[in-house]
């Protein structure tokens, strides 16, 4: 249903884990440029249709077609179904993408887990591994620990530079690797990048292998019911509610368990027998203690039958893998400017559709970002940032369709009045018309203008979901814009953008991306009107008490609004803040709030004297006579 | 795990089919008479006022609608049913007036068009008539002007 929201633009970072780990390799293979231009070789970048069909079909039976991520106990897995709960639901597979690296033994697919959270931080990848005799999928999450890390020119990032947590899980949804890098080079390690393939994960192992305690050493040693997922620099509101930690039996850690990894021992298959030989790339079992130091559980229990590389530079490391981390900029711009948590003194928003559909280059963003970084995200800032993403969202989106003398009225609204870029948002201190269609259309009768949200599936001029329509009626007579003043086609766009924004408000709250309550239940529709009454209280007092609550609801609190911008429109000047609007503008507001009769008459123009109310009329009047056929010229 | 997850969906489905079953909506007719010469009070919004006939049609680019005073029913000419039949038909429909569907929309809690459909009937000879299925148009669905 979302689908048109998909971002046109996304900033996508793209590396190579290979490059950092190509220590792997460096015992064999000399780094010369020879190995690089082949290392780029046997890696590509697919796209949408180039997308690997082998691997989304395997994506698909293993998810039964939900291409979902679940997130359970500490456990990452694909699962069959979107789960209802959040804090399970981590994601959803973005199979519009992937990175595909030939390895030697195996084809590595990565793909990004487009995840639900909000924390700008933290990067799921789905890595689908291709063998000559078996397809297996697993995690790795990437963590980054202080905020967006260097990017090169195109906008890639610098892995040198990489300064974080990266963990890998198993298709079991394990954790099996836990690697803390700062500054490029790995401070902390446990476990492995990667799952050995070789190991059958069925494997039955003998139970009664004795336990792993002869001499075996931690290469490092970590709380067991940690997550994983913060590092303590990040919030993860959702993440943290889960101490479940990855192993079942965790519930009753409150000393702190601990768990390590023994000393790889192996010979044929390390399958949680007692570490002995050579050190091999094949595992090494996992070791829990409790706050004593006694022996909880080691390797191979029901719960955790997944084997460890000892070390994850290991030259027997089954190959490189594509890192997809997307949006990383654009992410923490939004979370600087909508903020992770609601503060009262902020009220700058902006959707992050706005941010994601333009025409900016990574270029740009890094600049955006820095500026907010360098400003400590004030919000000044923000609001600078906010206008000039509003003015590249209005030039991408090709939303506006207005012609002749509305086209030219509209742009100079634009261009005169610092006014109207930001009076839609302004109007409530809320971001508005995220999806605005301005068209110039013939209308019947004496309408100027009409607004119409998605919501009448039946008609032909329905807008689609999360587009709210604008026409200016093109008629050649006096409604019509070609007809009519400049200075009241800017007020008619204005009033009818004001109505787009009323109903902006309303689908905001729909969970939906249309206004048809057609199909709903009368709980459902109650529910609904308590949260605009929570969200809107003042659009919800004029949905309860009128008919045609959008036009009272304008004339009682948007006029001096509409008034202000026509002043701004009209002079070039903006009417300072302590200042009111001069009288034509604000009588020239109240065209098309005129309304005296039956359910329709409007409150606040009734409460007028009647010889303020033929005043304002005859202003409106003679201003449309002496104006009338007004050429407008940019 | 896989047991509560089972347990969510049935809740889900149940809770569904409630809503489902509660679900007895309206759908009724109104007459469209052209003939007629009763007049209403039509404002424009910039202070003038007219008396207009209660029955009339107008056209926009894309829609048509049929008016009752200042009531606005649309159709679509292209996507839109309409039907010519016999008038027969009518002794079977539940005709109501503008008065009724306004009084059940303000009932509503979202003053939501509260009917599975409304027809308008609109008499074209003294054995047909021509069955429109419209659109009612209101707050939540279109604000003209
Ligand atoms: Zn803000
Ligand atoms: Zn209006």
């Amino acid at each position: 249903m979302r689908n048109h929201l998909l971002p046109l633009f996304r900033l996508a970072l793209v590396v190579l884990l290979s490059f950092i780990f190509s220590n792997c390799e460096q015992d064999e293979v000399s780094s010369d440029t020879d190995e690089i231009t082949k290392q780029h070789n046997r890696v590509q970048i697919n796209t949408n249709n180039e997308v690997s069909k082998s691997a989304i079909d395997f994506i698909k039976t293993k998810t039964n077609n939900s291409f979902a991520v679940t997130h359970y106990k500490g456990k990452v897995f694909l699962s069959e179904a979107t789960s209802n709960a959040k804090n399970t639901n981590l994601g959803t597979v973005d199979t519009s993408k992937e990175i595909v690296v030939l390895n030697e033994t195996n084809t590595k697919h990565t793909f990004k887990v487009i995840d639900n959270d909000n924390d700008s931080n933290t990067y799921t990848n789905l890595i689908v591994v291709e063998t000559e005799t078996t397809t297996y999928e697993y995690f790795i999450k990437y963590t980054v620990n202080e905020g967006v890390t260097i990017h090169d020119e195109e906008g890639n990032l610098d892995f040198s530079q990489f300064r974080g947590r990266i963990e890998t899980f198993n298709s079991e949804g394990d954790l099996i690797g836990d690697v803390l890098i700062e500054d490029g080079s790995i401070s902390t390690q446990t476990g492995q990048f990667a799952p050995c393939p070789d190991e059958p994960i069925d494997d039955t192992t003998t139970p009664n292998d004795p336990p792993s305690n002869d001499g075996a050493t931690s290469s490092s040693s970590n709380s067991a019911g940690i997550d994983g997922s913060d590092t303590g620099s990040t919030s993860s509101p959702i993440d943290n509610t889960e101490n479940g930690g990855w192993f079942a039996s965790s519930d009753s850690d409150d000393c702190g368990l601990q768990w390590s990894y023994a000393q790889c021992g192996c010979g044929g298959t390390a399958n949680g027998h007692a570490p002995s030989g050579p050190d091999c790339c094949q595992g090494s079992p996992l070791t829990i203690t409790d706050c004593n130091g006694n022996l909880v559980t080691q390797g191979r229990d029901s719960n955790t039958n997944t084997m460890f590389k000892r070390d994850p530079t290991d030259p027997c490391d089954d190959g490189a893998v594509g890192v997809i981390l997307d949006e990383t900029i654009i992410r923490s711009i939004l979370n600087c400017i909508n903020g992770l948590s609601l503060s009262m003194n902020d009220n700058t928003t902006i959707d992050p559709e706005i941010a994601q559909q333009n025409n900016l280059t990574a270029t740009d963003w890094m600049e955006i970002s820095n500026f907010l970084d360098e400003n400590y995200c004030s919000e000044d800032a923000q609001q600078e940032v906010i206008d000039n993403l509003i003015n590249e969202y209005d030039d991408y989106k090709i939303l506006n369709e207005l012609e002749g003398k509305a086209l030219c009225v509209y742009n100079k609204l634009k261009s005169t009045s610092s006014g109207f870029k930001n009076a839609i948002k302004k109007f409530d201190g809320d971001f508005p018309v995220a999806h605005l269609k301005l068209e110039s259309t013939i209308l019947g009768g004496t309408a100027k203008g009409l607004t119409v949200p998605p919501a009448n599936c039946t008609l032909e001029i329905n807008s689609p979901d999360y587009v709210i329509t604008v026409q200016v009626n093109s008629s050649n007579n006096q409604y019509g814009h070609p007809q009519r003043p400049n200075l009241l086609i800017a007020k008619t766009i204005i009033h009818e953008v004001i109505h787009a924004e009323m109903f902006r408000k309303l689908l905001s709250l729909a969970k939906q991306g249309h206004l048809d309550f057609s199909g709903q239940s009368a709980e459902q529709q109650t529910n609904y009107m308590i949260s605009i009454r929570g969200n809107f209280p003042g659009v919800y007092d004029y949905m309860r008490r009128y008919n045609n609550w959008q036009h009272q609801q304008m004339a009682t609190h948007y006029r001096e609004t509409i008034a202000r911008i026509l002043q701004e429109f009209s002079t070039g000047n903006k009417v300072p803040d302590n200042e009111q609007p001069l009288q034509l503008y604000m009588d020239l507001s109240w065209e098309g709030l005129i309304y005296e009769n039956g359910t329709n008459a409007i409150q606040s123009w009734m409460q007028l004297t009647q010889v303020e109310r033929d005043r304002i009329e005859s202003v409106i009047s003679n201003y449309i006579t002496n104006n009338i056929n007004e050429t407008c010229t940019e | 795990m896989y047991r509560m997850k089972n347990l969510t969906l049935l809740l889900l489905l149940s809770t569904f089919f409630c809503f489902a079953q509660k679900q007895e909506k309206e759908t009724v007719y109104l007459l469209f008479d052209n003939m007629n010469e009763d007049k209403c009070n039509v404002e424009d919004g910039s202070g003038n006022s007219e008396k207009l006939n209660k029955y009339r049609k107008l056209n926009d680019t894309k829609i048509s609608y049929l008016i009752i005073c200042n009531e606005y029913f649309a159709y679509d000419y292209k996507k839109s049913k309409v039907d010519t039949c016999s008038i027969n038909i009518l002794a079977n429909l539940k005709i109501v007036d503008l008065a009724y569907i306004e009084k059940k929309k303000s009932e509503n809690v979202m003053r939501y068009n509260p009917f599975k459909k409304i027809y308008i009937i609109e008499k074209i000879s003294d054995t047909k008539v021509i069955k429109y299925d419209v659109t009612w148009i209101g707050d939540w669905n279109m604000i003209r002007d």
